[in-house]
């Protein structure tokens, strides 16, 4: 039996947990790979203290380095006015015109701290400032708790053959059963792991009383062991695969006990001391670049006060938003549109076609619209079904959804051709029974040796086929392959006509799509055939959970295509001629082929327009094509450029089958007349909006509460992967090792790989990414922008903290800046400092107060808590194991607070809504729940009610 | 050594040096410009072969050539399109063509001298290709772990040849038999540490886990071509009469060969798995060797060259591979089919074996393994859920294999390679060996504290320890990022 204090303890000790786990955002399996931004963690924090914050915790600098900076700076692309004006918005001292005259010299507060910009000492990411024991006092036994407990991870999630024993308990006890047998322990080691205590949290425990750290020191402990090896961590998450029993918890307890045990018995842990502020070298060094006097009297306090106005973190923040302003001015819609006349085209064109909003879609509109009489749309590549979508061949469902949206109906393909369908599935459960003999021949003990001398000769004249001659091998492979039968995917079925209206006029008005409907409207999902490639899905569709967006084309062609639907939409406004059509097509990004996904679906009289339109399409893949091969390394000349993608599309060698999406910068809301005819250079993200389509303004917050957060997350994530490689990066592809579906590690051992792999990037030792924060242009009425930013929480966090630039216009002219409070170095460092108050958070029921007028009832505790919907599981993890025999969870809920409001129900966004957690547990337990809920609650949206309440049937409570 | 070698070992040399020095156009990958070169050895290789098939000559140097030359230069194509941008690519072409050329060198070789010589370029070549992987900690790791443990190696070699060049005063391979008892017992052993070394098994086996590190073609040469070669120095020492030698290959090989294959099923990884494997099967190698089974452990070696390099090439399919095995249904369907299948291919592979008069032979215990194999496919297929004539079909097709193995293959391979050793290693102890590989097998499917003990006795073979950093890492403020690029790309050192 637990007492009280010891349930607290623990529960403290796994909030501590859970709090510190948001400092690196969690780690999808590759088979579908969400990019996010690895520090959303930070995003409560303005842009340069986050900087700062993640330069401290993970030893790294999330900008471009100072250097790199001052290089553009020479080389012209970084302007000495947008230097100025950038220091003029972020310091607000800089604006100060006010003539100082020092060291025998008139300057001004600017022309100082610009000096400090271009000749002080750069930043410096030095690791990690935040050590472990080990890390502080014996760097081999770190290497050793990094190598014991990466192995065991990665057998843990990678599912090797044999992982019987691993899996029998949970993480902690099964690894206290078999590290206790491990004969690469010394003894002592093994003894104390079986002495071990038998709940994770009292193991930490163990370890803080071994190093004598409690309270902040306590937190930070289990923090720098959380980001010891952030990509574990990552892959755990907040609570990730809790219900197998493994979970951060034990990770950290494992890695607590180890070092625990390897440190000698007298080392003792210190943590480190503050670093020494910089002597005088920045001083010296801008007063020298000033041509000041230094040894004048007034010289050195004056330059003193003026260099405090910011550090080298700071510096980075300025240099940063210097050089953004080059970018914009290069992506920003033109005041005037180009080609006014080009925009508004006599007659109904030939087609219109919808493409997704990755910025790899911006080449390919560019030359399908001057290929032909085409107009090109930008929409998020699910167009707003979000299915889970279960093929014909009876291979697995899929989520075919933006990760912020659980699917809302399960959608099957199938065929009234059932040979053709049983064929189909036959070949495909053909496979993987070969698969399956294989796996069991080179599993077993004693099979392999025999097998591997025979099929040796086959793999191996494959392997030599695919490697010298990979298209002819393509073309085997695709001839082999059963064509796909005639099959039609059921969306019209498991959507209510409501639904199907709903989802139809969402899309519609927020892609501006309402009236003047040509015949053919192109519904174009995307996907990239690569081959051999663990990060396959990076390259896919983002906006489908990464995977390719055909169902969903399918699906949404055929609501677009009902006529109950259309009838509907012309009772809200909207008329789709009958002569209108919706054709499902897929864009392969590798090779620009466009492929009309259902081509029986096409009746007699369209026969002619779609045959003209993949004409166009044709011309337009060569078009784009020419144009990607000036950046894709190792391509031949123009000429070449069709068959060389068709070869990167099924080379298993290649490490470059495109760029993905490299080079995003902006995000651009707004009418396609505003960019057209503009070469943006596959950079920016294009969605559609034409405000007069969407009276009431819904259509733009959902575009700036999901497409522009997904892109964002994608913009983090490249970025990220760009500046810090061996942090967020999954380094070069040729050394990666795969893991399970979890992962790759670069080697033997270690930890695993987040972000992307570094051939996303760049080639060589230089990036070809350019990391810009998310530039977002919106042409719409500023009052309704305004009210969206302010009302949405997770917008406004991006806008204030500068995590994404926002500008906005009602029509055409210049973009002018949405910003919000909290701008300028100095203000949030002095707002950050105002302690929280330490106020009385729940009140226990009195003794001897009578709390119930039925006598009979039993005196319980409830405790709400209001939280974002995505730290749920974090918090019902703690609830669970605390004991809390259960909870009631309200989601969607909507309110409005400190951290302003949330809006709940969107269709397009699950997670920016809040939910309502109520447990009801004795009065006992509440201290402990408090206690871990409380550090989760820190720094982030929420808040939590704790009341006496009373029960009659006690029995159901904890 | 023949004309056609020597001009193979040129070319290699020349295609290293285009490598080196040739300026390719900026959008090749550096260095791929030996491809060619590479591609013309390769054409030379296959008239050696041929050559030494049909007109009398050394079959297995001439086969062993072709295999070390055409597999680098389909490692190179691929590595053309694999390695863009890495600043270590030409290195990689160099350092590839070389260790083909001393591969060569080595397995061509009619004298101890030229052998050892060969065998010692194609080391440091390696070393120098493992590094290739870049500046990573573990790659350096690796670097480190391969050269000791095959310095080990190679250093027995050369004792063995001073030894051997001192009794007997002739360095042509021929004259080996002629060693009297105490040199030919020290360079048996001497020999058997080399192959040891090479075939990474016990107890020099720690380098090949820590290889993983490499880049993914310097890695597939390496399982491919490079470890392979120990079977080729045991055929050439064969006839040192001394029964010490092949003793301690048998055991050493044995060892290995169970644990890492036990090892394997505890990895995760992909290159991790085919590591253990690889020391799996280079166990089964020494192993054959160690009983004289040499025609059986040279197709075994070309068999799994050929395995290796595909599966190395193909590891970035991995996630895909295990989409699909998660897809499949766990557990087979049908009880009867398994033991059906396995009991008839089961028993018309010993069938083969008794009606081939294989039982007379030494090597014949070998056979047991690949009758064992073609068993678990049978019972593989029989369990399945395809229709019971198609299952029926595909059985009797394996059943048939293995028939045609025992009585073709097997036979066909000794007489190609036939070699009288002067000292082998009782079958029985084959027998034992594949007896604990079956126990093995059942012992992984219990559960208990033997289990465990077992998995985690496993579980520490087949993992390589992470390198310590420098404790002066800590001190020294570096700042990764202003090099560019990841840290495994860094400055070459």
């Amino acid at each position: 039996m637990t007492t009280t204090a010891q349930a607290a303890r623990r529960a403290l000790i796994r909030g501590w947990v859970t709090a510190a786990s948001r400092a690196i955002s969690p780690h999808y399996p590759l088979e579908t790979f969400i990019a996010r931004n690895p520090v959303a963690g930070y995003e409560h924090l303005p842009r340069e203290e986050a900087l700062r914050a993640i330069s401290r915790e993970h030893g790294v600098l999330l900008t471009l380095d100072e250097q790199r900076f001052r290089t553009l700076y020479t080389e012209g692309r970084i302007s000495d006015e947008d230097l100025v004006t950038a220091l003029r918005f972020l310091v607000p001292e800089s604006r100060v015109q006010r003539s100082l005259a020092v060291g025998g010299r008139i300057t001004t507060f600017a022309e100082i701290l610009v000096q400090d910009l271009l000749v002080s000492p750069p930043a410096v990411a030095s690791g990690s400032s935040m050590p472990t024991p080990a890390r502080a006092t014996a760097p081999d036994v770190e290497a050793r708790v990094d190598d014991l407990t990466g192995r065991w991870m990665a057998a843990l999630l990678g599912a090797p053959a044999w992982s019987e024993p691993m899996r029998r308990d949970g993480m902690w006890s099964a690894w206290r059963r078999l590290a206790a047998v491990d004969p690469s322990l010394s003894r002592s080691v093994r003894d104390g792991i079986r002495l071990s205590a038998t709940d994770p949290a009292d193991a930490i425990d163990a370890s803080l009383r071994r190093w004598g750290l409690d309270g902040a020191g306590a937190e930070e402990f289990v923090r720098a062991h959380v980001l010891a090896q952030p990509g574990w961590s990552a892959v755990l998450g907040p609570a990730g695969g809790a219900a197998d029993g493994v979970d951060l918890t034990a990770l950290v307890a494992v890695r607590a006990t180890l070092e625990r045990l390897l440190l000698p018995d007298d080392v003792v842990f210190a943590p480190p001391a503050p670093p020494l502020p910089d002597g005088d070298a920045r001083l010296v060094g801008v007063a020298r670049a000033l041509h000041l006097d230094v040894s004048a009297a007034a010289t050195r306090p004056l330059l003193r006060r003026v260099l405090s106005l910011v550090d080298a973190v700071d510096r980075l923040a300025i240099w940063e938003e210097a050089f953004e302003r080059g970018v914009v001015r290069e992506l920003a819609p033109p005041a005037e549109p180009l080609r006014r006349s080009a925009a508004l085209p006599a007659g109904r064109p030939l087609a219109q076609t919808v493409f997704c909003i990755d910025p790899r879609s911006e080449g390919f509109r560019r030359h399908v619209e001057a290929a032909g009489d085409v107009e090109t749309l930008g929409f998020a590549g699910f167009f707003a079904v979000a299915i889970s979508f279960r093929p014909a061949d009876g291979s697995p469902e899929i989520a075919s959804c933006p990760i912020l949206l659980t699917p809302r109906a399960v959608v099957s393909e199938s065929s009234v051709d059932r040979d053709a369908v049983a064929r189909w599935r036959g070949r495909r459960e053909a496979a993987l029974e070969r698969a399956a003999t294989v796996q069991a021949l080179e599993k077993s003990t004693v099979a392999p040796y025999a097998f591997a001398e025979t099929a040796g000769w086959v793999l191996g004249a494959a392997a030599a086929a695919r490697t010298v001659a990979p298209r002819a091998w393509g073309l085997l492979r695709a001839r082999v392959r059963a064509a796909s039968p005639t099959t039609h995917v059921d969306a019209d079925v498991v959507f209510t006509l409501e639904e199907r209206v709903l989802y139809a006029e969402t899309a519609l008005r927020m892609m501006g799509l309402v009236n003047g409907f040509a015949r053919i409207v192109l519904l174009c999902g995307h996907g990239a055939s690569v081959s051999n490639n663990p990060f396959a899905s990076s390259l896919q569709c983002g906006a489908c959970g990464g995977h390719e967006g055909e169902p969903n084309a399918r699906a949404a062609a055929m609501i677009f295509n009902d006529p109950a639907t259309r009838t509907a939409l012309v009772d809200r406004g909207i008329r789709i001629p009958d002569d209108t059509l919706f054709v499902a097509a897929q864009h392969d990004t590798v090779t620009d082929e466009v492929t009309i996904l259902e081509p029986w679906r096409i009746p007699a009289t369209h026969e002619s327009a779609v045959w003209e339109l993949t004409r166009v399409l044709g011309i337009a893949r060569e078009g784009n094509v020419k144009e990607r091969a000036a950046d894709l390394p190792g391509a031949g000349d123009e000429s070449s450029a069709v068959a060389d993608t068709s070869r990167r599309a099924v080379d298993w060698a290649e490490a470059y089958p495109e760029w993905g999406l490299a080079g995003n910068a902006a995000f651009i809301v707004g009418p396609r007349s505003i960019t057209r005819g503009r070469n943006l250079r596959r950079r920016v993200f294009l969605h559609s909006y034409e405000a007069t389509a969407d009276p009431d303004g819904t259509g733009l917050e959902t575009i700036l509460t999901a497409p522009m957060i997904v892109a964002q997350w994608i913009n983090a994530q490249y970025a990220a992967s760009t500046v810090a490689p061996d942090r967020f990066g999954a380094g070069p592809k040729p050394l990666h090792n795969v893991v399970g579906t979890v992962g790759v590690l670069s080697g033997f051992g270690g930890d695993v790989r987040i972000g992307l792999p570094w051939q996303s990037v760049g080639v060589g030792l230089e990036a070809r990414h350019e990391p810009v924060r998310l530039q977002v242009f919106v042409q719409a009425p500023r009052v309704r922008i305004d009210e969206i930013v302010q009302s949405s929480e997770v917008v406004r966090t991006l806008v204030t903290n500068r995590w994404i630039t926002l500008r906005a216009r009602a029509r055409d002219g210049p973009m002018d800046a949405v910003r919000l409070l909290r701008v300028g170095i100095r203000a949030p460092l002095r707002r950050r400092r105002t302690a929280r108050p330490d106020r009385p958070y729940w009140t226990r029921p009195r003794e001897g107060e009578p709390s119930m007028s039925l006598s009979e009832l039993t005196p319980m505790t409830k405790i709400e808590v209001v939280v974002p919907s995505d730290e749920v599981a974090g918090i019902t993890a703690l609830l669970q194991s605390v004991g809390a025999r259960g909870y009631t969870a309200i989601t969607g809920v909507a309110g409005a607070g400190h951290h302003g409001s949330r809006g709940g129900r969107l269709l397009f966004n699950d997670h920016d809504a809040l939910t309502l957690l109520v447990t009801v547990v004795a009065p006992e337990r509440a201290d402990a729940i408090v206690a871990g809920i409380r550090p989760i609650l820190d720094n982030g949206a929420g808040v939590m009610f704790v009341s006496p309440t009373a029960v009659s049937r006690p029995e159901y409570f904890a | 050594m023949s004309l056609l070698s020597l001009s193979i070992v040129i070319v290699m040399l020349a295609a290293a040096g285009v490598a080196l020095v040739a300026r390719t156009d900026p959008r090749r990958t550096d260095g791929s410009a030996a491809v060619w070169l590479t591609g013309g050895a390769a054409v030379l290789a296959v008239l050696g072969a041929f050559d030494a098939l049909f007109f009398g000559g050394d079959v297995v140097g001439a086969a062993a050539t072709l295999l070390v030359v055409g597999l680098t230069g389909v490692v190179q194509v691929f590595a053309g399109r694999h390695l863009r941008g890495d600043p270590r690519a030409r290195a990689f072409f160099a350092l590839s063509a070389v260790v083909a050329a001393g591969s060569s060198v080595a397995v061509s070789a009619q004298s101890v001298l030229q052998l050892a010589a060969g065998w010692t370029v194609a080391t440091i070549a390696m070393v120098a290709l493992v590094g290739t992987g870049g500046r990573g900690a573990q790659t350096r790791a690796a670097v480190r772990r391969t050269a000791l443990s095959l310095a080990v190696g190679d250093a027995a070699l050369w004792a063995a040849v001073a030894v051997a060049l001192a009794a007997t005063g002739s360095a042509a391979v021929g004259d080996l038999a002629k060693l009297g008892d105490a040199p030919a017992v020290a360079v048996s052993v001497l020999v058997a540490v080399a192959a040891i070394a090479r075939a990474a098994s016990f107890p020099l086996h720690g380098w090949l886990a820590a290889t993983a590190a490499t880049t993914t073609p310097a890695s597939a040469l390496l399982h491919a071509g490079f470890v392979n070669a120990g079977a080729i120095l045991l055929l050439r020492f064969a006839e040192v009469p001394s029964a010490v030698g092949p003793w301690i290959v048998a055991v050493a090989g044995a060892v290995t060969m169970l644990c890492a294959s036990a090892a394997m099923l505890t990895r995760p990884d992909v290159k991790g798995r085919l590591v253990q494997s690889t020391a799996a099967q280079m166990g089964f190698m020494l192993l054959a060797c160690g009983l004289g089974a040499f025609g059986v452990a040279l197709v075994h070696v070309l068999g799994h060259a050929l395995f290796k390099a595909s599966r190395f090439l193909g590891a970035g399919s991995a996630v895909e591979s295990a989409v699909t095995a998660r897809a499949r249904s766990a557990a087979p369907v049908s009880g009867p089919g398994l033991f059906l299948g396995a009991g008839l291919v089961a028993a018309a592979g010993l069938a083969a074996m008794v009606a081939g008069g294989a039982l007379g032979h030494s090597s014949a215990v070998l056979l047991l393994f690949v009758v064992a194999t073609a068993s678990v496919a049978g019972a593989r297929i029989g369990a399945g859920r395809a229709p019971v004539a198609l299952r029926s079909g595909l059985v009797a097709l394996v059943a048939l294999a293995v028939v045609g193995y025992v009585l073709l293959v097997a036979p066909t391979s000794e007489a190609l390679a036939h070699v009288e050793p002067a000292g082998a290693v009782s079958p029985l102890f084959a027998l034992a060996v594949f007896v604990c590989a079956g126990l093995l097998a059942v012992l992984a499917r219990g559960s208990g504290r033997l289990a465990d003990r077992l998995f985690a006795f496993a579980f520490a073979w087949g993992h390589a320890p992470l390198p310590s950093p420098p404790r002066a890492v800590a001190a020294v403020t570096s700042t990764p990022t202003t090099a560019g690029g990841p840290l495994e790309y860094g400055r070459l050192s």
